[in-house]
Protein backbone atom coordinates (compact mmCIF):
# COMPACT_ATOMS: atom_id res chain seq x y z
CA UNK A 1 0.00 0.00 0.00
CA UNK A 2 1.43 3.36 -1.21
CA UNK A 3 1.71 6.09 1.65
CA UNK A 4 -0.39 8.54 -0.11
CA UNK A 5 -2.76 11.07 1.37
CA UNK A 6 -5.48 10.39 3.93
CA UNK A 7 -7.92 13.06 3.27
CA UNK A 8 -11.08 13.82 4.95
CA UNK A 9 -14.44 14.48 2.87
CA UNK A 10 -17.69 15.77 4.66
CA UNK A 11 -20.57 13.75 3.33
CA UNK A 12 -23.87 15.17 1.98
CA UNK A 13 -24.14 18.37 -0.12
CA UNK A 14 -20.89 19.97 0.86
CA UNK A 15 -19.42 17.00 -0.22
CA UNK A 16 -20.15 16.46 -3.86
CA UNK A 17 -19.22 20.15 -4.39
CA UNK A 18 -16.05 19.37 -2.45
CA UNK A 19 -15.53 16.17 -4.97
CA UNK A 20 -16.34 17.91 -7.18
CA UNK A 21 -13.17 20.61 -7.01
CA UNK A 22 -11.32 17.63 -6.30
CA UNK A 23 -12.22 16.09 -10.06
CA UNK A 24 -11.11 19.44 -11.10
CA UNK A 25 -7.67 19.05 -10.24
CA UNK A 26 -7.29 15.59 -10.51
CA UNK A 27 -7.92 14.07 -7.44
CA UNK A 28 -11.02 12.83 -7.96
CA UNK A 29 -12.07 8.96 -7.35
CA UNK A 30 -14.82 7.98 -8.91
CA UNK A 31 -15.81 5.33 -6.55
CA UNK A 32 -16.56 7.71 -3.89
CA UNK A 33 -19.82 9.17 -5.81
CA UNK A 34 -21.66 5.69 -6.56
CA UNK A 35 -24.58 5.19 -4.50
CA UNK A 36 -22.99 2.60 -1.51
CA UNK A 37 -23.07 3.07 2.34
CA UNK A 38 -18.88 2.64 2.00
CA UNK A 39 -16.98 5.45 3.81
CA UNK A 40 -13.16 4.39 3.33
CA UNK A 41 -12.26 4.19 -0.11
CA UNK A 42 -8.28 3.52 -1.31
CA UNK A 43 -6.96 4.69 -4.27
CA UNK A 44 -4.45 2.13 -5.64
CA UNK A 45 -3.02 3.98 -8.43
CA UNK A 46 -2.24 7.44 -6.47
CA UNK A 47 -2.11 5.50 -2.84
CA UNK A 48 -4.64 7.73 -1.66
CA UNK A 49 -7.08 6.91 1.02
CA UNK A 50 -10.16 9.28 1.43
CA UNK A 51 -12.77 9.39 3.97
CA UNK A 52 -16.68 10.36 4.23
CA UNK A 53 -17.03 11.47 7.57
CA UNK A 54 -19.88 13.74 9.44
CA UNK A 55 -19.02 17.60 8.12
CA UNK A 56 -18.29 18.68 11.32
CA UNK A 57 -15.43 15.61 12.58
CA UNK A 58 -13.47 16.62 9.42
CA UNK A 59 -11.52 19.03 11.78
CA UNK A 60 -11.20 16.43 14.52
CA UNK A 61 -9.90 13.44 11.93
CA UNK A 62 -7.32 16.28 10.11
CA UNK A 63 -6.23 17.63 14.01
CA UNK A 64 -5.90 14.19 15.55
CA UNK A 65 -3.83 12.76 12.41
CA UNK A 66 -6.27 10.15 11.02
CA UNK A 67 -6.83 12.38 8.01
CA UNK A 68 -3.66 14.22 6.79
CA UNK A 69 -5.77 17.35 5.07
CA UNK A 70 -9.56 17.90 4.61
CA UNK A 71 -12.18 20.18 3.34
CA UNK A 72 -14.13 21.71 5.91
CA UNK A 73 -16.63 25.06 6.74
CA UNK A 74 -14.94 27.66 8.61
CA UNK A 75 -17.85 27.40 11.01
CA UNK A 76 -16.71 24.13 12.00
CA UNK A 77 -13.27 25.64 12.60
CA UNK A 78 -14.40 28.27 14.91
CA UNK A 79 -16.53 26.47 16.84
CA UNK A 80 -13.81 23.93 18.03
CA UNK A 81 -11.18 25.97 17.89
CA UNK A 82 -9.21 23.58 15.48
CA UNK A 83 -5.41 23.26 16.06
CA UNK A 84 -5.14 22.51 12.26
CA UNK A 85 -3.51 24.65 9.32
CA UNK A 86 -6.13 26.33 7.34
CA UNK A 87 -4.30 26.69 3.92
CA UNK A 88 -7.11 27.80 1.25
CA UNK A 89 -10.69 28.93 0.92
CA UNK A 90 -12.46 27.16 -2.36
CA UNK A 91 -15.25 29.59 -2.06
CA UNK A 92 -17.89 27.03 -2.15
CA UNK A 93 -20.76 26.75 0.62
CA UNK A 94 -20.66 30.09 1.13
CA UNK A 95 -23.03 31.59 3.83
CA UNK A 96 -23.14 33.72 7.23
CA UNK A 97 -23.08 32.65 10.41
CA UNK A 98 -25.99 35.29 12.12
CA UNK A 99 -28.02 36.29 15.21
CA UNK A 100 -31.73 35.98 14.21
CA UNK A 101 -34.89 36.35 15.68
CA UNK A 102 -38.39 37.59 15.28
CA UNK A 103 -38.52 40.79 13.66
CA UNK A 104 -39.87 42.91 15.92
CA UNK A 105 -37.40 41.48 18.51
CA UNK A 106 -36.31 44.67 19.81
CA UNK A 107 -32.41 42.97 19.66
CA UNK A 108 -30.32 46.32 19.74
CA UNK A 109 -31.88 47.34 23.17
CA UNK A 110 -31.35 44.24 25.57
CA UNK A 111 -28.48 43.69 27.44
CA UNK A 112 -29.14 40.07 28.20
CA UNK A 113 -30.21 37.68 25.70
CA UNK A 114 -31.40 34.03 25.89
CA UNK A 115 -29.83 32.44 22.88
CA UNK A 116 -30.39 29.20 21.09
CA UNK A 117 -27.58 27.69 18.95
CA UNK A 118 -25.72 24.82 17.67
CA UNK A 119 -22.29 26.87 18.18
CA UNK A 120 -21.89 27.73 21.79
CA UNK A 121 -18.16 28.44 21.81
CA UNK A 122 -19.23 31.03 18.20
CA UNK A 123 -21.72 32.43 20.47
CA UNK A 124 -20.31 32.70 23.87
CA UNK A 125 -17.71 34.74 22.50
CA UNK A 126 -19.04 37.08 20.12
CA UNK A 127 -21.74 38.51 23.10
CA UNK A 128 -18.82 38.77 25.21
CA UNK A 129 -16.96 40.73 23.05
CA UNK A 130 -20.08 42.71 22.33
CA UNK A 131 -20.93 43.27 25.68
CA UNK A 132 -24.65 41.34 25.76
CA UNK A 133 -24.85 39.13 28.50
CA UNK A 134 -26.36 35.75 27.60
CA UNK A 135 -27.75 32.65 29.13
CA UNK A 136 -26.89 30.07 26.72
CA UNK A 137 -29.08 27.12 25.00
CA UNK A 138 -27.24 24.24 22.99
CA UNK A 139 -29.78 22.50 20.44
CA UNK A 140 -28.92 20.13 17.50
CA UNK A 141 -30.65 21.20 15.21
CA UNK A 142 -34.22 22.96 13.81
CA UNK A 143 -32.76 25.95 15.86
CA UNK A 144 -35.32 28.15 14.12
CA UNK A 145 -38.18 26.76 16.11
CA UNK A 146 -37.02 27.84 19.55
CA UNK A 147 -37.75 31.96 19.20
CA UNK A 148 -41.07 31.14 18.06
CA UNK A 149 -41.75 28.85 21.36
CA UNK A 150 -40.21 31.04 23.38
CA UNK A 151 -37.38 28.90 24.01
CA UNK A 152 -34.74 31.71 23.36
CA UNK A 153 -34.85 35.60 22.27
CA UNK A 154 -32.43 34.64 19.01
CA UNK A 155 -31.18 32.19 17.64
CA UNK A 156 -27.07 32.13 16.27
CA UNK A 157 -27.31 29.66 13.36
CA UNK A 158 -25.73 29.31 9.46
CA UNK A 159 -27.74 31.52 6.92
CA UNK A 160 -27.36 30.75 3.50
CA UNK A 161 -30.04 32.44 1.31
CA UNK A 162 -32.47 33.17 4.32
CA UNK A 163 -35.42 31.22 2.98
CA UNK A 164 -35.61 28.65 6.33
CA UNK A 165 -35.57 31.84 8.35
CA UNK A 166 -38.61 33.64 5.85
CA UNK A 167 -40.68 30.72 5.91
CA UNK A 168 -40.48 30.60 10.11
CA UNK A 169 -41.33 34.71 10.23
CA UNK A 170 -37.51 35.26 11.75
CA UNK A 171 -35.03 37.96 10.30
CA UNK A 172 -31.04 38.47 10.69
CA UNK A 173 -30.34 40.42 13.28
CA UNK A 174 -26.78 41.04 13.05
CA UNK A 175 -23.89 38.72 11.23
CA UNK A 176 -21.11 37.48 13.18
CA UNK A 177 -19.01 36.14 10.02
CA UNK A 178 -18.50 34.62 6.34
CA UNK A 179 -18.56 30.91 6.28
CA UNK A 180 -17.07 28.74 3.37
CA UNK A 181 -15.13 25.75 3.04
CA UNK A 182 -11.45 25.56 3.51
CA UNK A 183 -8.93 23.52 2.63
CA UNK A 184 -7.21 22.37 5.90
CA UNK A 185 -4.00 19.90 7.12
CA UNK A 186 -2.42 18.23 9.73
CA UNK A 187 0.18 20.24 11.23
CA UNK A 188 2.65 17.23 11.42
CA UNK A 189 1.61 15.88 8.09
CA UNK A 190 2.38 19.44 6.36
CA UNK A 191 6.18 18.86 6.95
CA UNK A 192 6.06 14.76 6.41
CA UNK A 193 3.58 15.12 3.38
CA UNK A 194 4.61 18.65 2.40
CA UNK A 195 5.11 17.80 -1.07
CA UNK A 196 1.81 16.47 -2.04
CA UNK A 197 -0.41 18.92 0.48
CA UNK A 198 1.60 21.79 -1.06
CA UNK A 199 0.52 20.61 -4.73
CA UNK A 200 -3.30 20.34 -4.17
CA UNK A 201 -3.07 24.02 -2.76
CA UNK A 202 -1.25 25.67 -5.89
CA UNK A 203 -3.79 23.23 -7.81
CA UNK A 204 -6.61 24.82 -5.78
CA UNK A 205 -5.25 28.08 -6.55
CA UNK A 206 -4.67 27.63 -10.52
CA UNK A 207 -8.31 26.36 -10.88
CA UNK A 208 -9.86 29.28 -8.84
CA UNK A 209 -8.01 31.66 -11.33
CA UNK A 210 -8.59 29.71 -14.47
CA UNK A 211 -12.33 30.21 -13.25
CA UNK A 212 -11.67 34.00 -13.15
CA UNK A 213 -10.23 34.08 -16.37
CA UNK B 1 23.01 -4.93 36.28
CA UNK B 2 18.60 -5.26 36.18
CA UNK B 3 17.38 -6.95 32.96
CA UNK B 4 16.03 -5.16 30.29
CA UNK B 5 12.78 -6.92 30.64
CA UNK B 6 11.92 -5.54 33.90
CA UNK B 7 11.84 -1.94 32.36
CA UNK B 8 8.53 -0.81 30.80
CA UNK B 9 9.18 1.09 27.03
CA UNK B 10 8.57 4.21 28.60
CA UNK B 11 11.24 3.68 31.11
CA UNK B 12 13.56 2.45 28.80
CA UNK B 13 13.51 6.27 26.55
CA UNK B 14 13.27 7.85 29.73
CA UNK B 15 16.82 6.36 30.82
CA UNK B 16 18.41 7.07 27.43
CA UNK B 17 17.56 10.54 27.03
CA UNK B 18 18.51 10.89 30.97
CA UNK B 19 21.63 9.06 29.85
CA UNK B 20 22.05 11.86 26.97
CA UNK B 21 21.80 14.94 29.19
CA UNK B 22 23.96 13.69 31.28
CA UNK B 23 26.56 13.27 28.84
CA UNK B 24 26.12 16.78 28.15
CA UNK B 25 26.86 18.25 31.92
CA UNK B 26 23.23 18.78 32.80
CA UNK B 27 22.63 17.83 36.35
CA UNK B 28 18.67 16.57 37.22
CA UNK B 29 16.72 19.36 39.35
CA UNK B 30 14.28 18.05 41.68
CA UNK B 31 11.13 19.57 42.87
CA UNK B 32 9.52 18.00 46.15
CA UNK B 33 7.69 20.94 47.29
CA UNK B 34 4.97 23.14 45.86
CA UNK B 35 4.58 26.73 44.84
CA UNK B 36 1.89 29.03 45.87
CA UNK B 37 -0.83 29.32 43.56
CA UNK B 38 -0.69 33.10 43.49
CA UNK B 39 2.87 32.65 42.06
CA UNK B 40 1.29 30.99 39.05
CA UNK B 41 -1.33 33.28 38.60
CA UNK B 42 1.15 36.68 38.52
CA UNK B 43 2.76 34.57 35.13
CA UNK B 44 -0.31 32.85 33.65
CA UNK B 45 1.39 34.26 30.48
CA UNK B 46 3.96 31.65 30.85
CA UNK B 47 1.70 28.78 31.00
CA UNK B 48 0.37 27.26 28.15
CA UNK B 49 -2.39 25.98 30.10
CA UNK B 50 -4.54 28.05 32.42
CA UNK B 51 -5.97 25.36 34.05
CA UNK B 52 -4.21 24.87 37.72
CA UNK B 53 -5.05 22.80 40.50
CA UNK B 54 -4.90 23.97 44.05
CA UNK B 55 -5.36 22.48 47.65
CA UNK B 56 -4.87 24.65 50.69
CA UNK B 57 -1.76 24.06 53.11
CA UNK B 58 -1.92 23.08 56.85
CA UNK B 59 -1.23 26.66 57.65
CA UNK B 60 -4.08 27.69 54.91
CA UNK B 61 -2.21 29.36 51.81
CA UNK B 62 -3.40 28.33 49.22
CA UNK B 63 -0.97 25.93 46.95
CA UNK B 64 -0.50 24.14 43.21
CA UNK B 65 -0.02 20.92 41.64
CA UNK B 66 2.57 21.95 39.35
CA UNK B 67 1.75 22.58 36.53
CA UNK B 68 4.98 23.72 35.23
CA UNK B 69 8.17 23.03 36.27
CA UNK B 70 10.32 26.11 34.22
CA UNK B 71 8.29 28.97 36.45
CA UNK B 72 9.95 27.40 40.02
CA UNK B 73 13.16 26.70 38.35
CA UNK B 74 13.72 30.26 38.12
CA UNK B 75 12.05 31.08 41.45
CA UNK B 76 14.13 29.15 42.65
CA UNK B 77 18.13 30.29 40.96
CA UNK B 78 21.17 30.83 42.55
CA UNK B 79 22.07 33.99 40.44
CA UNK B 80 25.58 33.95 42.04
CA UNK B 81 26.14 30.83 39.63
CA UNK B 82 27.67 31.52 36.50
CA UNK B 83 25.65 29.07 34.54
CA UNK B 84 23.11 26.33 35.25
CA UNK B 85 22.44 23.31 32.92
CA UNK B 86 19.52 21.40 34.23
CA UNK B 87 17.38 18.48 33.43
CA UNK B 88 14.10 17.31 35.15
CA UNK B 89 11.81 14.33 34.90
CA UNK B 90 8.64 15.41 36.95
CA UNK B 91 5.26 15.12 37.12
CA UNK B 92 2.94 18.01 36.31
CA UNK B 93 -0.64 18.61 36.75
CA UNK B 94 -2.39 19.97 33.15
CA UNK B 95 -5.86 19.35 30.91
CA UNK B 96 -4.58 18.10 27.90
CA UNK B 97 -6.67 19.74 24.41
CA UNK B 98 -8.27 16.96 24.05
CA UNK B 99 -9.49 16.19 27.76
CA UNK B 100 -11.83 17.83 29.85
CA UNK B 101 -10.16 16.69 33.03
CA UNK B 102 -6.83 16.45 35.19
CA UNK B 103 -4.07 14.46 34.24
CA UNK B 104 -0.63 13.76 35.73
CA UNK B 105 1.84 14.36 33.05
CA UNK B 106 5.54 12.82 33.45
CA UNK B 107 7.27 15.47 32.05
CA UNK B 108 11.12 15.89 30.93
CA UNK B 109 12.71 18.65 30.66
CA UNK B 110 16.25 20.85 30.27
CA UNK B 111 17.26 24.40 31.17
CA UNK B 112 20.07 26.69 30.73
CA UNK B 113 19.94 29.47 32.28
CA UNK B 114 22.96 32.13 33.51
CA UNK B 115 25.66 34.26 31.67
CA UNK B 116 25.37 32.33 28.49
CA UNK B 117 27.40 32.47 24.54
CA UNK B 118 25.59 31.81 21.44
CA UNK B 119 27.14 28.36 21.45
CA UNK B 120 25.33 27.48 25.19
CA UNK B 121 22.21 28.13 23.12
CA UNK B 122 22.91 26.26 19.88
CA UNK B 123 23.88 23.50 22.29
CA UNK B 124 20.83 23.80 23.67
CA UNK B 125 18.91 23.35 20.32
CA UNK B 126 21.62 20.84 19.29
CA UNK B 127 20.60 18.39 22.28
CA UNK B 128 16.47 19.12 21.50
CA UNK B 129 17.38 17.64 18.27
CA UNK B 130 19.59 14.68 19.35
CA UNK B 131 16.67 13.85 21.98
CA UNK B 132 13.94 13.02 19.11
CA UNK B 133 16.65 10.73 17.48
CA UNK B 134 16.19 8.90 20.47
CA UNK B 135 12.41 8.76 20.36
CA UNK B 136 12.21 8.73 16.69
CA UNK B 137 14.57 7.52 13.70
CA UNK B 138 12.91 10.37 11.32
CA UNK B 139 12.14 13.37 13.31
CA UNK B 140 12.06 16.64 12.33
CA UNK B 141 13.35 19.91 14.36
CA UNK B 142 10.99 23.33 13.56
CA UNK B 143 12.81 26.20 14.24
CA UNK B 144 11.44 29.79 14.18
CA UNK B 145 12.81 33.42 15.37
CA UNK B 146 9.99 35.16 17.38
CA UNK B 147 12.56 38.19 17.12
CA UNK B 148 11.88 38.79 14.15
CA UNK B 149 8.18 39.18 13.97
CA UNK B 150 8.66 41.32 17.52
CA UNK B 151 10.92 43.26 14.77
CA UNK B 152 8.46 43.23 12.02
CA UNK B 153 5.47 44.72 13.78
CA UNK B 154 7.38 47.36 15.84
CA UNK B 155 8.49 48.40 11.71
CA UNK B 156 5.39 48.13 10.88
CA UNK B 157 3.48 49.67 13.65
CA UNK B 158 1.05 46.95 14.18
CA UNK B 159 1.16 46.06 18.01
CA UNK B 160 -2.28 45.92 18.24
CA UNK B 161 -3.16 43.48 15.68
CA UNK B 162 0.13 41.65 16.86
CA UNK B 163 -2.02 38.70 18.05
CA UNK B 164 -4.56 38.42 15.19
CA UNK B 165 -1.03 38.12 13.39
CA UNK B 166 0.54 35.56 14.95
CA UNK B 167 -2.70 33.59 15.05
CA UNK B 168 -2.54 33.62 10.98
CA UNK B 169 0.87 32.35 10.77
CA UNK B 170 -0.08 29.82 13.85
CA UNK B 171 -2.65 28.31 11.16
CA UNK B 172 -0.91 29.17 7.82
CA UNK B 173 -4.12 31.30 7.26
CA UNK B 174 -3.52 33.69 4.28
CA UNK B 175 -6.63 34.66 4.35
CA UNK B 176 -6.98 35.84 7.63
CA UNK B 177 -3.77 37.31 7.16
CA UNK B 178 -4.70 39.49 4.01
CA UNK B 179 -7.92 40.59 6.11
CA UNK B 180 -5.71 41.84 9.20
CA UNK B 181 -3.18 43.45 6.96
CA UNK B 182 -5.73 44.97 4.75
CA UNK B 183 -6.07 48.13 5.92
CA UNK B 184 -3.05 48.29 8.77
CA UNK B 185 -0.13 47.41 7.24
CA UNK B 186 1.87 49.21 3.98
CA UNK B 187 2.33 47.29 0.84
CA UNK B 188 6.19 46.32 2.04
CA UNK B 189 5.13 44.99 5.40
CA UNK B 190 2.68 42.71 3.88
CA UNK B 191 4.95 41.12 1.34
CA UNK B 192 7.06 40.09 4.13
CA UNK B 193 4.47 38.47 6.49
CA UNK B 194 2.84 37.14 3.50
CA UNK B 195 6.21 35.45 2.44
CA UNK B 196 7.29 34.44 5.94
CA UNK B 197 4.08 32.43 6.03
CA UNK B 198 4.46 29.70 4.10
CA UNK B 199 8.00 29.76 4.57
CA UNK B 200 9.32 26.23 5.18
CA UNK B 201 12.17 25.02 4.00
CA UNK B 202 15.47 22.85 5.79
CA UNK B 203 17.30 25.46 7.64
CA UNK B 204 20.23 26.45 5.22
CA UNK B 205 17.85 26.47 2.40
CA UNK B 206 15.58 28.94 4.55
CA UNK B 207 18.09 31.23 5.37
CA UNK B 208 18.93 31.66 1.85
CA UNK B 209 15.37 32.61 1.27
CA UNK B 210 15.06 34.72 4.61
CA UNK B 211 18.08 36.79 3.37
CA UNK B 212 15.94 37.90 0.23
CA UNK B 213 12.37 38.78 2.34
CA UNK B 214 14.43 40.44 4.41
CA UNK B 215 16.51 43.11 3.26
CA UNK B 216 16.40 45.55 5.68
CA UNK B 217 19.83 45.44 7.70
CA UNK B 218 17.75 45.49 11.30
CA UNK B 219 17.70 41.73 10.44
CA UNK B 220 21.30 40.99 9.64
CA UNK B 221 21.89 40.22 12.99
CA UNK B 222 19.12 37.48 12.84
CA UNK B 223 20.41 35.98 9.81
CA UNK B 224 23.90 36.07 11.09
CA UNK B 225 22.63 34.59 14.44
CA UNK B 226 20.46 31.69 12.45
CA UNK B 227 23.56 30.82 9.49
CA UNK B 228 26.25 30.09 12.90
CA UNK B 229 23.01 27.75 14.35
CA UNK B 230 23.74 26.21 11.14
CA UNK B 231 26.87 26.14 11.11
CA UNK B 232 26.98 24.90 14.34
CA UNK B 233 24.46 21.91 13.53
CA UNK B 234 25.84 20.95 10.90
CA UNK B 235 29.27 20.42 11.99
CA UNK B 236 28.26 17.86 14.24
CA UNK B 237 26.96 15.38 11.81
CA UNK B 238 23.02 16.12 13.00
CA UNK B 239 20.61 13.22 11.64
CA UNK B 240 17.43 14.96 12.55
CA UNK B 241 16.32 16.90 9.78
CA UNK B 242 15.92 20.94 11.03
CA UNK B 243 13.62 23.08 9.13
CA UNK B 244 12.51 26.87 9.12
CA UNK B 245 9.15 27.61 9.91
CA UNK B 246 7.21 30.62 11.55
CA UNK B 247 4.33 28.59 11.78
CA UNK B 248 5.45 27.78 15.96
CA UNK B 249 2.49 27.07 18.29
CA UNK B 250 2.21 29.88 20.93
CA UNK B 251 4.83 31.18 23.25
CA UNK B 252 5.18 34.77 21.33
CA UNK B 253 5.00 36.34 24.97
CA UNK B 254 7.43 33.20 26.47
CA UNK B 255 10.39 33.14 23.76
CA UNK B 256 11.79 35.84 22.84
CA UNK B 257 14.26 34.63 19.97
CA UNK B 258 14.55 31.33 18.92
CA UNK B 259 11.56 28.86 19.72
CA UNK B 260 11.55 25.65 18.62
CA UNK B 261 9.30 22.68 17.78
CA UNK B 262 9.56 18.91 17.33
CA UNK B 263 7.45 16.45 15.79
CA UNK B 264 7.69 12.64 14.62
CA UNK B 265 5.78 10.70 12.01
CA UNK B 266 3.48 8.56 14.69
CA UNK B 267 2.26 12.11 16.45
CA UNK B 268 -0.25 13.97 15.53
CA UNK B 269 0.98 17.19 17.50
CA UNK B 270 4.72 18.58 18.45
CA UNK B 271 6.51 16.13 21.05
CA UNK B 272 8.99 18.53 22.19
CA UNK B 273 8.95 22.57 22.42
CA UNK B 274 11.25 25.04 23.48
CA UNK B 275 13.37 28.16 22.67
CA UNK B 276 15.37 31.25 24.34
CA UNK B 277 13.13 33.05 27.27
CA UNK B 278 15.57 35.62 28.08
CA UNK B 279 13.15 38.19 29.13
CA UNK B 280 11.48 36.22 31.50
CA UNK B 281 14.82 35.15 32.93
CA UNK B 282 16.22 38.86 33.22
CA UNK B 283 13.42 39.80 35.85
CA UNK B 284 15.40 37.52 38.34
CA UNK B 285 18.82 38.19 36.84
CA UNK B 286 19.39 41.11 34.66
CA UNK B 287 22.71 39.39 33.13
CA UNK B 288 21.38 36.19 32.73
CA UNK B 289 19.81 34.09 29.60
CA UNK B 290 18.41 31.28 29.38
CA UNK B 291 16.93 28.43 26.76
CA UNK B 292 15.05 25.27 27.22
CA UNK B 293 13.19 22.84 26.11
CA UNK B 294 10.40 20.38 27.68
CA UNK B 295 9.68 16.46 25.85
CA UNK B 296 6.12 14.84 26.35
CA UNK B 297 6.34 11.40 26.08
CA UNK B 298 2.91 10.95 26.93
CA UNK B 299 2.08 11.78 23.13
CA UNK B 300 3.89 8.66 22.52
CA UNK B 301 1.64 4.91 22.18
CA UNK B 302 4.10 2.90 23.54
CA UNK B 303 2.38 -0.01 23.09
CA UNK B 304 2.05 0.21 19.48
CA UNK B 305 6.03 0.02 19.71
CA UNK B 306 9.08 -2.70 19.79
CA UNK B 307 10.78 -3.04 22.56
Amino acid sequence: MKDGLKIALPKVRLGNKVYAVLSQIGYGYDEIMADSRKLVFYDEAKGNTYFLVKPSDVATYVEYGAADIGFVGKDILLENNSNVFELYDLGIGKCRICVAGEKDFPYHEKKHLKVATIFPNISREYFLASGKTIDLITLHGSIEIAPLVNLSDVIVDIVETGTTLRENNLVVHKEICPVSTRYIANKVSYTYKNEEIRRIYDLLKNLEAENND
Amino acid sequence: MFKQELFTKKEILSFKLRELFLSQGFSLYEMNTFEPYSFYLENMDFLSSKDILYFADKDGTLMALKPDITLSIIKNLDTTVDKHKLYYSENIYRVPRASEKFQEILQFGVEVIGRLSDEDMFNLIYLAAKSLLIIDDNPVLLISDNSIYQKLIEQAGLSKIQDKIFTAFQNKNLLLLNEVLQDSADEKYSAIFKALLFLHLPLDLGIKELETILADEVFLENIEYLRNLYNYLASRDLQTKVFLDFSIPEGLKYYDKISFTGIIPEVSSEILKGGEYSNLVRSKEKSYQASGFAIYLEKIDFNGREQ
